[in-house]
């Protein structure tokens, strides 16, 4: 806040209208790399011809820009949702896979996808997933506020119910192997496969968000003058604190049902965009979903290229990228305190 | 689950007194409580010799393991259960001694081989090594183990002595890096083709037993434990700050050199034949101090017989629970154990 206020007040929606032309230009950069790297390399041109309906626009709409558009949707649902998380827990460290939500989705997803009926399964995998969300996100409430959390009090706890999720999932993989491919995805997350219907039901489910996320955007630079603030505002924090999370669990849900459990990814961008436009929550929202996308093409591109012929999940480049970044996050913060 | 009913039974019998230390009747408790535990170990190692793809009665598992004969439950028995059950035993009491000795070493209650990501660098170690060396297999993957392991463990160890940072912030940090090797560990096997055994491997398992493995871990089971057993008040005394150790005869620096020793031996061990099992080392040291008190001795002595009992119950439960298939150990510990995880948390809450 005391940072907000030394800053030239007229420079900050400049710089941030640059930064974010900047990530919009990289994310459009990446993405034409993206899809004209793959099995069958495609050069620039023939991609931007193929967008247009050139003679490659079979590949290209039907497999490589599929993976691109979700790789953007989800990257930046995943980085809005970790920083609802960190703002509404007051927690630097929160973000949907730390405190366990992505790994509650994916479980939901698997129950959803082995136990109901193949018709059901375009209805039901998606309500699997907003519920497996928003449980473990109310388990974690209720948890954290029995527990009078600090802040790495409710990190472990959301911890140990992503590690729960994960073995359960683990277990029904085990178990019930018909669906195994589909939950491989869900537990190390790849954009692989992502079909035009993806892109669609997501877009849906991501717009509809959208309203939300904006007045969100707008209450949020109220609210960090604190919670006095707001209730002269006549607006309960609390309310906005249910808002945050429930928006922050939609976001996850949708982006886990279309890539899986991609980690680390919500943590980061938040703090990546902060560093960029400083703190101010309708400069910091924008670039916070454009670093996202950015961030989730970014491994996706990694993983596909580092092990040719093999292709790495993007939830396994994102961890070994942003684990470290946590690490290290936890142990400045003391370094700081101490 | 019968022996947590028998401790909280034992709870309400003898009411707390106050710690005299050399008392029979402090000593009476965890004899009889080791005795429990040890036959609770012989009914689930029985019944793991039962189960399987064939199943036996009691009393053929028995003749067979004790009269054995040509017959072919007396070959299966000898050659894939028995193997299997020992293996569980020797991995259990390996983790559960080095959780007594992470959490005593670091004063951290939620450090274990898997939270300090020791079990992590192991596995990270044995996975790059074999795909590097083709040859290597089988007893050698302990090299590899033992450098992975002491190489994270150091890492964790010189953090642990920072006093800013407090014991939770120490294990979520353990924890993120638990979760760097495991993915780094995944992204080696997936860029390598890996096979799909390796992958059961990794989540953890006692499937693939033989007497190989077996003879593999023994050695290192024996002198680690033996060795942290016989320095136990030693062991104890790292608990307290190093001024007070010191006053007391300790040389901080060795018993602390030596207690490193030992866990890295303990946990490499153990994940060199049976992947990285978590969550044995951090919840038996807990249930056993609840059991019987603080006292290192007796806790590491009751943990030896603690983390086999829980490990070849896993076991059984992932044998049992998706019949005809079998569940990697790992996955019914981390069942079992990350809801533990929660309690643990709350008591250390204000640190």
């Amino acid at each position: 806040m005391s940072m907000a206020l030394t800053q030239p007040q007229m420079s900050q929606p400049w710089r941030t209208t640059l930064v974010c032309i900047a990530l919009g230009l990289l994310v459009v950069v990446l993405a034409l790399i993206s899809i004209a790297l793959g099995a069958v390399p495609l050069s620039l041109d023939r991609v931007v011809a193929g967008l247009f309906g050139g003679p490659d626009a079979f590949i290209i709409s039907q497999y490589r820009l599929p993976r691109v558009v979700i790789a953007i949707l989800s990257g930046a649902a995943l980085a809005l949702a970790g920083l609802f998380l960190q703002v509404a827990l007051r927690n630097p460290i929160a973000s949907p896979d730390v405190v366990g939500i992505t790994k509650g989705a994916g479980l939901g997803a698997m129950l959803a996808l082995i136990f109901t009926p193949p018709a059901w399964i375009v209805w039901s995998v998606p309500a699997g997933v907003i519920l497996g969300a928003a449980l473990v996100a109310l388990l974690l409430l209720a948890i954290g506020r029995g527990l009078g959390g600090g802040i790495t009090t409710l990190a472990l706890v959301g911890v140990s119910l992503g590690a729960l999720a994960q073995a359960v999932m683990q277990f029904l993989m085990v178990r019930y192997p018909r669906g195994i491919d589909q939950s491989m995805v869900w537990l190390a997350g790849s954009t692989y496969g992502s079909t035009v219907a993806d892109i669609i039901s997501l877009s849906i489910w991501l717009l509809a968000c959208l309203p939300a996320v904006v007045i969100l955007a707008m209450m949020l630079d109220v609210s960090t003058f604190g919670d006095d603030t707001l209730k002269s505002l006549g607006l309960s924090p609390n309310v906005v604190r249910a808002g945050l999370v429930l928006t922050a669990v939609a976001l996850t849900a949708g982006a886990v049902a279309s890539v899986g459990s991609i980690g680390f990814l919500g943590l980061l961008a938040p703090h990546v965009a902060r560093l960029m436009v400083g703190p101010r929550a309708r400069h910091l929202v924008p670039a916070t979903a454009l670093t996202g996308a950015l961030a989730l093409l970014l491994a996706d591109l990694i993983g596909r290229l580092v092990a040719l012929p093999n292709e790495i999940p993007a939830g396994i480049v994102a961890s070994v990228i942003g684990g470290p970044y946590l690490f290290f996050l936890l142990l400045w913060e003391a370094r700081r305190r101490g | 689950m019968s022996n947590k009913d028998k401790g909280a039974a034992a709870f309400t019998a003898a009411p707390y007194q106050p710690d005299t230390g050399w008392s029979a009747r402090m000593h009476l408790r965890p004899t009889w409580l080791f005795a429990l535990i040890l036959a609770l170990l012989f009914a689930a190692a029985v019944g793991n010799l039962m189960v399987g793809a064939a199943g036996f009665s009691v009393e053929q598992s028995l003749r067979a393991l004790f009269l054995p004969d040509t017959s072919v439950e007396t070959a299966l028995i000898w050659e894939v259960r028995l193997p299997r059950v020992l293996l569980a035993v020797l991995v259990g009491a390996n983790l559960a001694v080095a959780g007594v000795l992470i959490q005593t070493l670091t004063r951290n209650p939620l450090a274990s081989p898997q939270t300090f990501g020791i079990n992590g660098g192991a596995a990270l170690a044995i996975v790059v090594a074999v795909i590097a060396v083709p040859g290597l297999s089988g007893g050698s993957t302990v090299v590899p183990a033992f450098v992975g392991a002491a190489v994270i463990g150091m890492i964790m160890w010189i953090l642990s002595l920072s006093n800013a940072i407090t014991p939770l912030k120490l294990a979520l940090a353990g924890i993120a890096l638990q979760l760097v090797l495991a993915a780094m560990v995944q992204a080696v096997l997936i860029a390598n083709n890996a096979s799909a055994d390796i992958v059961y491997w990794l989540a953890g398992s006692v499937t693939t037993a033989q007497w190989s493995k077996v003879w593999t871990i023994l050695p290192f089971s024996l002198v680690g434990i033996v060795v942290a057993i016989a320095g136990g008040h030693h062991f104890g005394l790292l608990a307290l700050d190093t001024s007070t150790g010191m006053s007391l005869g300790q040389n901080a620096r060795r018993t602390g050199g030596l207690a490193s020793a030992l866990i890295v031996i303990l946990a490499g061990s153990s994940v060199a034949v049976a992947g990285p099992i978590g969550f044995v080392g951090l919840m038996v040291p807990h249930i056993v101090r609840t059991l019987v008190g603080e006292e290192q001795r007796t806790v590491l002595i009751l943990s030896v017989a603690a983390g086999p009992l829980l490990l070849v119950a896993a076991d059984l439960g992932g044998k049992l629970v998706a019949y005809p298939a079998e569940l990697p150990v790992g996955i019914i510990t981390a069942i079992l154990g990350a809801p533990a995880f929660l309690p643990i948390t709350w008591r250390n809450r204000n640190q």
